[in-house]
């Protein structure tokens, strides 16, 4: 089970203004409104809170294969500390990490721990970041049925979680 | 208000979150938000909260869960001007 999400945090800052009426309301439950309320900022607050969300989204489609839908008020997310998070949906709990620096938000879940996530600032970063790190000579990056996405080499197959927001481009493989 | 009339007034709510302007000139019912337009799933957001502010409706979480196309948002659109 794998899914990531990158926020860019200038894009944010600039595209959204999270703080106008009603817009916590649609998106957060009454324990993550007064955890971001009661937080030292709560730009950043919300936007790991929105990561976590977006990022157990896709984790979950993976395991309900759900159609698409939106109320990321239904991935309800309690944090545990500055890394480590958890995000139930349905009665089933996954845990989450997030990494922040002050470009970007990044939080993703791995079932797996030999994952390996790679941020950069274009697909093609990404692509060579892969190359090097795996020693893989060629790949391709493509969709299955379900339009999740898969990396192929020669005839393997291995399911990865790709996230594009602004200048950050992240993938856990 | 027409189904066409609702379109439109959908059409320059969804405008300034747009990243696809090819297909935000085809808009039609079958423009998927974020596949098509490619609006960014927060701003999401935005429209439906504008929606409301525009129509002046309220739209609860259930009914927000469908909108991600204009087909669906003008069927909620619909639903909550009828019940007024």
């Amino acid at each position: 089970m794998i899914g990531n999400d990158i926020v860019d945090l200038n894009l944010a800052k600039a595209s959204s203004n999270i703080f106008r009426p009603r817009y916590f309301k649609k998106i957060l439950n009454t324990s993550e409104l007064s955890f971001i309320q009661e937080s030292q900022d709560q730009f950043l607050c919300f936007w790991r809170i929105w990561t976590l969300k977006e990022a157990a989204y896709k984790a979950f489609q993976r395991l309900f294969l759900f159609d698409n839908f939106y109320n990321p008020k239904l991935f309800s997310t309690t944090i545990i500390n500055s890394e480590l998070a958890l995000v139930s949906y349905q009665n089933q709990i996954l845990e989450f990490k997030s990494k922040m620096n002050s470009k970007y938000i990044y939080s993703w879940t791995s079932s797996d721990k030999n994952r390996q996530n790679i941020i950069g600032s274009c697909k093609s970063e990404v692509k060579r970041q892969i190359n090097q790190s795996l020693n893989l000579e060629s790949f391709n990056l493509n969709k299955d049925e379900n339009g999740f996405p898969f990396v192929q080499v020669l005839k393997q197959k291995a399911s990865i979680s790709i996230s594009h927001h602004g200048q950050f481009y992240a993938v856990i493989i | 208000m027409t189904h066409n009339e609702i379109i439109q007034k959908l059409k320059s709510i969804v405008e300034p979150y747009v990243n696809n302007q090819p297909n935000f000139e085809q808009l039609n019912e079958n423009s998927d938000f974020i596949k098509d337009l490619e609006i960014n799933s927060a701003n999401l957001v935005d429209v439906v909260l504008d929606v409301e502010d525009e129509f002046d409706i309220r739209i609860e979480n259930d009914d927000m869960e469908k909108m991600l196309n204009v087909e669906a948002t003008v069927d909620v659109i619909q639903k909550k001007l009828n019940q007024k």
